[in-house]
């Protein structure tokens, strides 16, 4: 592992034009993802997850666009590079899969147009050569049948299958960062176990880094090697998967671990965090969690905590969780 | 796919069924034809003549099943204005009228859908506004109006295109077309233009519609993301998405171009059937009516049918079955 982490986020921030002039989605956002690596990007909805994936593949729609910030994927920056040199690595170094699979494949195109023409926008190759690797992608993410199955529509598969394909066609040209934006919770659980393992051990097989964005920290543990924790449009708290679950310094992750259900609570009610996500227009000020933060002092309504580093963590709050031990850390 | 094409065949008869019994109550019952067949001074045996050779002392059930039974066997009747069968009368201006129709279809799609994927495109740029502001014009601006504009302009001031007639034909199997020499091109131009404008507008306002809805979709932002070209993302993966509509609505929508085709050629003298239509009911030629209707049903009921097939080849979701898709 040397040289540059396989996609480096550094204080990206997002906002869109809308009718009440223009509103900032993700502030300062940073994160980053080695080759093999997996970070787990987690927070309720409306968080500005999906917003975040979009805008590291320079896909945001015509109402959106990134502020400031850097975005580097394999040492290269990203942000202001023209969508002519954006369109040359994507789906070649990044590709993104996105959470509802009835939707993600053209429903007019059949299965091997939509991988071949995958194919070709990257690499020269005969006609005969790119049905040869569309079959063996197929056969990687578990299509039974690849080769008859390459002629069907979309609609001809189910949804387990359906996300399969887009899985194989993220992972064509073996890119170094596949982000996969909630690519499990559409499907039924039993399905979302073997995709969730089988995107796991195709990114690691080849060494992509995943960024796995999800609402649900219990995927997200079984999975990912560190965790980002995403709050009104900020990472409120980032460590390894480890730390983050065992302790949590910040009082919206610990909402986020106490709301998920686990063997050891059974029968007691889940707490559920109370109140709801802010809208973007009006995101409270100070501490944006303050209004629904159980730990809430007078500054948290007034100031906005800055970023406090400590070990390989970072939390943003006035107030983190089991102070004392973080002190003598901060202090050693 | 076999008993949907046998499904569809017979709802196809029982319009024209339906049509045909309409048609005829409206154009055989209404007035009395031997007013305008018999002269003024003739005297009764001679009226109570025609009367029997027309079948009219006859009851009307028995009347309709004669009018079916020749209709079925191509007669419609003999027109009182050219002497010739009515259904011949039909055919001979009948390729005037398709080639006329199908040239303003082709005329609004390709004005049409450039046009509207552009503003679809780009839904707050200032091409887009002024595309969809131009398509509400097209759709306000009344046929003959602009018939007459583009005369004025093109055949009296520039004097570069003829004010109307067919111009040339070459004989194809029978059948003069005027779409295969550049005279009859000339000719076509502007009636076609004309009937297309309408069209058109409603081309645009189709696309736009649909390229706004699909470049929302995440299938299109799941095309980006593999890195291929716009061009690839707006030939193949919009257009075949909206051709869909397109063409149901297109389609659908050729029936009218025929009818408003009457207006059309009334302006341009097109000698065309429409314009056979008004002639005829000038000079109230009822056979020519009858076989001018009953051929633009003939006409519609096949389009539609051929309309099915296509919206099924464009969309692999719509399977022709008897429950539809499943
Ligand atoms: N095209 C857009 N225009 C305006 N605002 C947008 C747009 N897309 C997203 N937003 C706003 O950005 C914020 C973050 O949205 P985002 O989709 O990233 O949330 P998320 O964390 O992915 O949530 P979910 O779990 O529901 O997918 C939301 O408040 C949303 O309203
Ligand atoms: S800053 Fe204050 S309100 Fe915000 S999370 Fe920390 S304790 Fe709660
Ligand atoms: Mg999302």
């Amino acid at each position: 592992m040397s040289g540059a982490p396989a996609l480096e986020v550094t204080d990206l921030s997002i906002a869109f034009q809308s009718r009440h002039g223009l509103l900032t989605a993700v502030h300062g956002v940073s994160f980053s993802v080695g080759r093999g690596e997996v970070l787990g990007l987690v927070g309720e909805s409306g968080s500005g997850k999906s917003v975040t994936g979009l805008a590291v593949m320079g896909l945001l729609d015509a109402a959106g666009r990134i502020t400031s910030g850097s975005v580097r994927l394999l040492g290269t920056e990203l942000v202001g590079l023209s969508e002519r040199q954006l369109r040359k690595r994507r789906g070649r170094d990044i590709s993104m899969i996105f959470q509802d699979p009835s939707t993600t494949l053209n429903p007019v195109l059949r299965v091997d147009t939509q991988i071949i023409e995958a194919l070709t926008a990257h690499e020269r190759l005969s006609q005969k050569a790119a049905r040869a690797r569309a079959v063996s992608a197929l056969e990687a993410v578990g299509i039974p049948s690849p080769a008859e199955r390459l002629t069907a529509y979309p609609h001809q598969f189910s949804g387990g299958m359906r996300q399969r394909l887009a899985i194989a066609i993220a992972l064509l040209h073996r890119p170094a960062v596949l982000i996969a934006d909630e690519p499990t919770t559409a499907l039924d659980v039993t399905i979302q176990a073997q995709v969730l393992s089988e995107v796991q051990k195709l990114a690691a097989d080849q060494g992509t880094g995943l960024v796995w964005i999800s609402h649900d920290l219990s995927v997200v543990s079984g999975l990912a090697d560190r965790v980002a924790v995403m709050y009104a449009g900020r990472i409120v708290e980032t460590g390894s998967v480890a730390d983050i679950l065992t302790d949590p310094a910040h009082p919206y992750t610990s909402g986020l671990i106490a709301s998920v259900p686990s063997r050891n609570r059974r029968g007691s009610p889940l707490a559920q965090i109370r109140g709801a996500m802010p809208s973007l227009a009006a995101v409270p000020p100070g501490c944006p969690f303050h209004p629904r933060c159980d730990f809430a002092s007078g500054i948290c309504a007034r100031a906005m905590p800055e970023p406090l580093a400590f070990a390989d963590r970072i939390v943003r709050c006035h107030h983190p969780l089991a102070a004392a031990a973080r002190a003598e850390t901060l202090s050693a | 796919m076999f008993a949907y094409l046998i499904r569809r065949i017979g709802q196809s008869l029982l319009i024209l069924f339906a049509m045909s019994l309409l048609v005829f109550l409206a154009v055989y019952t209404l007035g009395n034809p031997v007013d305008s067949l018999v002269s003024p001074d003739a005297d009764q045996a001679d009226r109570a003549a025609v009367i029997r050779q027309l079948g009219l002392d006859r009851p009307i059930w028995e009347q309709y099943g004669l009018f079916l039974w020749n209709a079925l066997h191509g007669d419609l009747g003999t027109s009182f204005v050219y002497g010739l069968p009515a259904v011949d009368v039909i055919l001979m201006r009948l390729p005037a009228t398709l080639e006329l129709a199908v040239m303003a279809l082709l005329f609004s799609l390709a004005i049409g859908i450039p046009l509207g994927v552009l503003a679809g495109l780009r839904p707050n740029s200032l091409v887009g506004r002024t595309i969809m502001s131009g398509s509400i014009l097209g759709f306000s601006l009344p046929n003959f109006w602009i018939g007459l504009m583009l005369i004025l302009v093109f055949a009296v001031q520039l004097r570069i295109l003829p004010s109307g007639g067919r111009g040339e034909t070459v004989s194809v199997f029978g059948v003069a077309w005027a779409f295969l020499t550049l005279d009859g091109l000339k000719h076509m131009l502007l009636p076609a233009f004309t009937l297309a404008l309408y069209k058109s507008s409603l081309v645009v306002r189709i696309c736009e519609a649909g390229t706004r809805d699909v470049m929302s979709q995440d299938y299109i932002r799941f095309a980006r993301g593999k890195g291929l070209s716009p061009a690839r993302i707006v030939c193949v993966h919009i257009l075949k998405n909206i051709l869909i509509p397109v063409v149901t609505i297109m389609g659908m929508e050729f029936g009218a171009l025929i009818a408003f085709a009457v207006v059309v050629e009334s302006v341009f003298a097109y000698p065309g059937m429409g314009k056979l239509l008004i002639d005829s009911i000038n000079r109230l030629d009822r056979p020519v009516i009858v076989a001018y209707l009953l051929t633009t049903t003939l006409i519609f009921v096949i389009v539609n049918f051929a309309v099915d097939l296509m919206y099924a080849a464009l969309d692999p979701r719509i399977r022709l079955s008897d429950e539809g898709a499943t």
